[in-house]
Parts: structure tokens; sequence; C-alpha cells
């Protein structure tokens, strides 16, 4: 009895505890600032765009359609699209300074939402959707009771007069939204993870290869650094799963917490380097804030507190800019909802002159509307041609010479071997093929073929291997393998056989005797 | 009071985060509706050997073809070098991009557009110094070209195929002679608007769009519900 009296009371008590504590929500602060500040930059390059890509009068293009629902959301006018855009960055801008903090969150959700889902090519993405997540969290939560013009004005209201200083202006608030921020960031890592089990490709480094070959993101020269050793892919695509499924469990251990969140902003820049990925690695890095504590927030005032120079210098450049823009948007906000209104209104209708101003369309130019050009007829045949051969050299992704392979796939360390050395010699296709007949030779300089070896590569296969024991009748010098898919030659690598040492030529001379 | 609102949000929402999971590692239900799209974690779940961007390409009545993308405004490039229409992997949405430039343009009247993909390998995707290292042959890329889809003047659906990948693993396995044979002997069968009535989309798309994946084969008949995502 006393034990069933125990464990309720046990579980109720972990969850208010988990859930219920009272903390000054700096975490949360971090990420009302940082988000909207990305997403601000981000959606306003869009801006000139809003009535193509949002209204009815352009081409929005909803994600609802790929479900099967052709008219989910209705199509705003031109104008009206623009104005609730416009209205939409100014609620971001008023997020990151903590003006009607929860509000400005309910709004940007709303708002944000309806734009991103009305544009699935240049707008949606898993990141647009995280960003719908904390928009949503930040409303529910009190974002605003720390580094914001709402505490500002709360500290001046009760006579404080340094109040925007670092020192004990914020107010404790129940933690439960800024759990389940860190819970959304472990729950969509092991999601994450759920795919990559669901993709087999994965697990032997052609999915990440390829994606590293991809040109759709912004410049990625590690990638295509990367993409000439695809072993070393195979464990990084393991290690990456393994963090993504144990993330959600570890984060919340005070030793392996900082590892973890290091491991993932590492991570994340790491996609930045090698896929080209710029706005979702950032938006990452703001969800990240999330993990930020108030024991996190004393360590580094207490470090700053004791150190000079750099480091303290770097910090106040941060935070001096933010702290003045409070400052000075303070004596607006004594104003209360009228200012805020106002200033949205104002600002909407000053973004509505700008729009057509811009007049993307040249409806209103001097010299009319745009004029459509023919193209170049032979280029028209030549595209509108449906081309359904491919040729045997594009089938060919790379033709790797080594001696080692992990997990399938060659390592290429070097091009000189000795004669005993066992090599392999693979051919990596690139899907979709048909079954290929594959041979390889393996020719002197002199052109006299040595080995012909050849087999079939199924239609799934990514890769076919040769082995090769190098005999040693082979001379010294230079050889190359020959690659034909379906007899036609599409590549080769020249390799050198190297002198034996020494000992063993002795060693043989004796043996010969 | 209010913490009794706040267990239940905390509830409901990590009970929708938690089927999102569940149905998308079940695959069921995980495309049912759009609000899918917010719960289920699938980033980078696809990938293809080809590169590809789109075109659209209208035909006027009297015979000529215009480029319809980049948009004489200009086009936006929202993640990098590609295109707004490139990101179209449906083909579902291009027909709106095609009207939007054909509205505020002057043209002659158009009989026809088409959504044209441009596929290459990706092994061409390598910068010159890293193709050196990679490969003793002179870099020698070359494009396919295939109509994804083929609209009157007036953006109604004349013509869909699957995206060119996907058509040739098909033509591969469907070249098969013993498969030709087979399929020369089965009996046809005719249908007309097994669909009509029910929800189709705008610019006449059918629901059973004929998109079929090479690692999901499961075939789509005029029963089916519409395309996946």
């Amino acid at each position: 009895m006393a034990a069933n009296r125990l464990i309720p009371s046990a579980w109720s008590n972990a969850f208010n505890n988990f859930f219920f504590d009272r903390q000054i929500p700096y975490g949360m602060a971090l990420v009302r600032i940082c988000l909207p500040l990305v997403l601000l930059v981000e959606m306003s390059m869009r801006w000139p765009w809003v009535v193509e890509f949002y209204s009815a009068d352009g081409a929005p293009a909803p994600i609802a359609m790929a479900y099967g629902y052709w008219e989910f959301l209705p199509f705003l006018p031109g104008t009206w699209a623009v104005a609730a855009f416009t209205v939409m960055l100014l609620l971001m801008a008023s997020l990151i300074v903590g003006w009607n903090s929860r509000l400005s969150a309910a709004g940007v959700f709303v708002l944000y939402t309806y734009f991103t889902m009305q544009d699935s090519l240049s707008s949606l993405t898993k990141y647009s959707v995280f960003s719908s997540h904390m928009f949503l969290l930040l409303s529910l939560s009190e974002c605003g009771a720390v580094w914001s013009v709402d505490r500002l004005i709360e500290l001046r209201r009760q006579g404080m007069t340094r109040a925007s200083s670092w020192l004990g202006e914020g107010r404790a608030v129940e933690v439960w939204p800024q759990r389940l921020l860190q819970l959304f960031i472990g729950i969509v890592y092991f999601g994450a993870a759920v795919t990559k089990m669901q993709t087999p490709t994965y697990f032997s480094g052609d999915q990440m290869r390829l994606w590293l070959l991809t040109n759709v993101n912004h410049w990625n020269p590690l990638g295509e650094l990367l993409s000439l050793q695809p072993a070393l892919l195979v464990p990084m695509c393991y290690i990456a799963i393994i963090w993504e499924i144990t993330f959600v469990f570890m984060v919340w251990n005070k030793t392996l917490r900082v590892p973890f969140l290091v491991v993932g902003a590492l991570f994340h820049f790491m996609t930045t380097l090698t896929l080209g990925l710029i706005v979702f690695p950032l938006v990452c890095f703001s969800l990240y804030m999330a993990f930020v504590t108030e024991e996190d927030v004393r360590w580094w005032r207490e470090r700053m507190a004791r150190r000079s120079g750099f480091l303290r210098s770097v910090s106040q450049l941060l935070t001096t800019p933010y702290r003045l823009l409070l400052e000075a948007i303070a004596p607006l906000a004594r104003f209360g909802n009228v200012a805020y209104v106002g200033i949205l209104l104002g600002a909407t209708a000053l973004g509505l002159v700008g729009h057509r101003a811009i007049d993307l369309y040249a409806a209103n130019t001097p010299t009319g509307r745009y004029e459509l050009q023919p193209m170049d007829p032979q280029l028209a045949r030549r595209m509108l041609r449906t081309d359904t051969v491919i040729r045997e050299q594009d089938k060919l992704l790379s033709f790797d010479i080594g001696k080692l392979m992990v997990g399938g796939v060659v390592v290429e360390t070097g091009k000189t071997f000795k004669t005993g050395d066992r090599i392999h010699a693979q051919a990596n296709l690139i899907p979709p093929h048909e079954d290929l007949f594959v041979e390889c030779q393996l020719v002197s300089d002199r052109g006299l073929i040595h080995d012909q070896s050849n087999g079939i590569a199924m239609r799934q296969d990514f890769r076919y291997t040769f082995n090769y024991l190098l005999p040693e009748t082979l001379r010294a010098g230079d050889y190359q393998f020959i690659l034909k898919l379906n007899n036609q030659e599409v590549a080769r690598q020249t390799i050198k056989i190297a002198e034996p040492e020494p000992e063993t030529a002795e060693e043989s001379v004796a043996l010969a005797e | 009071m209010k913490r009794y609102a706040a267990i239940a949000t905390i509830v409901i929402y990590l009970g929708a985060l938690g089927w999102g999971v569940v149905s998308h590692t079940l695959s069921l239900g995980h495309v049912s509706h759009p609000a899918m799209y917010y719960l289920v974690w699938d980033m980078f779940c696809g990938w293809s050997g080809y590169e590809s961007r789109h075109h659209l390409i209208a035909q006027g009545v009297s015979g000529e073809h215009y480029l319809l993308n980049p948009a004489p405004w200009g086009e936006f490039k929202p993640y990098g070098p590609a295109y707004r229409t490139d990101y179209d992997s449906f083909g579902m949405h291009s027909i709106r991009i095609a009207q939007s430039v054909l509205n505020h343009t002057d043209h002659e009247p158009i009989q026809q557009i088409f959504l044209v993909e441009e596929s290459w390998s990706k092994r061409y995707n390598r910068p010159d110094f890293l193709w050196r290292m990679e490969f003793e042959e002179e870099k020698d890329q070359m494009s396919y070209f295939h109509t994804r889809a083929t609209y009157n003047g007036d953006g109604m659906l004349m013509d869909r195929r699957n995206n060119w990948t996907t058509a040739m693993a098909h033509h591969h396995v469907a070249s098969d002679p013993r498969l030709v044979k087979l399929r020369s002997h089965s009996r046809p069968f005719f249908a007309v608007s097994p669909n009509a009535g029910r929800n189709s989309a705008p610019n006449g798309m059918p629901n059973a769009a004929p998109i079929s994946n090479a690692s999901s084969p499961i075939q789509q008949t005029s029963f089916a519900e519409p395309a996946t995502p």
C-alpha cells in the first residue's frame, strides 16, 4: 500500500519538478532574440517577392496540394499579402526586443506558418517547421520575463533605475514551455534517426556522398572534397545516427549535456561546410539556446567579472547594442498598445507604398509590361526531346583503387603498390542503371593485357569490385586499370608497381638458384 | 485551473510529437494531412544520382517557343544557385509559375506549356581540380532532357510523367524482352473518367497522378488516392 502511494507521488513530484520548476527564462529569452533575428533577415529577402510567392496574384505553391488538399488555406490578394507579410516582419522585430513578447510571438506563429505553407518551393523547409513550433512555444511562454522591453517597463514601474543592466533583472517563471522546446529538439533528432534507419543507402554512405555532390544549396567545398573519400562517410553516418537517437535521453545529464550540445553544434556547423546549408544551422543554433540555464548565465557573468580583455570586450560588444536598443524603445513602450499598434500600422503603410514603388511586373512603368522573347528554335527542339539512353560514362561516379576497404568502400591512400599486394579496383555506380556488364583490365605501359576480369552489376548495385593479388611476375613500372561498362571504356586509373626491396630481390635470386 | 491548462497543453503537444514519430516509423497516416508535415522529421530522406533543373517552355500559336524561367523580372534563388521552379520535385506547382509569367507579360496566344526537366550526372558537379584528382579522362558533361508535363494554353494538364530518373529506372525494367512479350499479350482495359465527381485537382490534375518511387514499388491506379509527397 505504501509503495502504491509512493510511486504516483514520486512520479508526480518528478513531473512537477521537471515541468513546473520556476526559473528566470534566460534560455527562452535567447531563443526569442536569436530565432526571429535569423528569420527576419531570411524573410526580408523574400519581401520584394511577396505578391509572386504568397498571393493569389502570383504563383503560390501551397504544401497542402501535395497532400491532396487543393484549397486548404485561402490565398490573399496581393495588397493584403504584402500588408500581412510586412506585419509579420515587424512582429519579428518586436519579438527580438521583447515588446509585447507573447502577442508578437503568437502573431509571428500564425503569419509565418501561413506564409511558409503557401510557398512550399522557396519558403517551407524543415527549419521553417522548427521555427513555427518555436514561435508557438514562445507564445505560450513568458519569454519576455528577462532581457526585454516588457521587463524593462515592469522594472521601471517598480522604481528600479538600472533596470536594463545585467544584474538581477529577470523574473522567475514556470519552465514548462522551455522543457517542451528542449523535448521538441530531442524528438526531432529521434525522428531524423528513424528516417535514416529507413534509408538503406544512408549506412553505405552512398546517399551522403550524392548529397555532398548536390548543388541546390550554397557553396560546399568540404562536401565535394569529402566525396573523394566515401569510406570516411560510413563511420560518420553511424556516429551521427547514434548521437541523434541518444540525444533526447542524454542531454538532461549534467555531465553529458555540454558534450552533447557541442557535438550537435559541430554537426550543424559541418552541414554548412559539407552541404552548403546556412539558415538551417543558424535556426538550430538558436534552438540550442533553450538549453541555457540560470547556472550557465551565472557562470558566464562570474567569468566575465573576473576577466578583462578580449572575451569581455566581445561580450560587451554583443550585449551593449541590444541594451541600448531596449533603452531606446522603452520610452515608446510607455504609451502602451497605442504606440505598438501605431508603429505596426505606420510601418505597414510604408511597406505597401514601398512595394508599389518596386513594381515587380513593371505594370506601371512608361515602357509597359515585359514582352516575352522567342527562344532559339534549335534549343527548344533539343529541350523538348526526351532522352532515353544514358551514356556509359555517366553511370560511373568514381573508379577507386586501394588496398583497404571500409564498409564495402575502397579507401584510396596512394597509387603505388608492390607485387604481392592485395588491391581492390572498385567501380562506384550512379543509379539508375540497367544490369551492367562490367569489365576490368590490368594493362602495362607497353599495352600488354595482364589480366581481364568481368561480371554483372545488377541494376540495384551501387558498386562492383574487382579484387587483385598482384603477381610476383609483374615487373616494376606503370600499369593501368581500364574499366569498361557494356564493353565501352569509361575510366582508367594509372598505378605504379614499385621496385622490389633489395632484401626481397636477393632472397628471390637465392630461391631461384 | 492554469496548472490544468498547462498540463493539458504539455500532454497534447508531446502526444502530437509522439504520434508524428510513430506515424513516420510505421508509415501510418504520415501523409494523411498537411499538418503531418509539421510532425514528421524526414529531413534529407531522398537522394538522386542526377542533378536536375526545371525549365518552363510555352509554345505560341505561331509555333514559336518562349522560355518562361527565369522570368523577365528576375528569379529569386532561395537556398543556393537553383531557381524556385527547380525545387518543384513533384512537378505540381510549376504550372502556376508559368501562368503567372504569362499573366504578367505580353505575348502571342499560347497553345501549349511544357515542364522540361534537365538532368546531368552528379559526377560532373565536382570542381575541375577535384575532377583531375579523381579521373584521368576529360570532363565531358551532358544534359538529359525529359518533358515532365504538358499543359494546354489554359493550363489544363494534357500529359504527365515521372521524373527522369524514375522514368529511366522503369524503362530499364520494362525493356526486358520477357516483360515486353508479356505486356504485348495482356488484355487491354479502357476506363473513362473513373474518378469523375471526386475531389479532383484544379488544372485537371488526376487523382491518380502516376508518381511512383523506385524504393517503394506501389503502383498508382485510377482508384488510388492522390500521390503522396
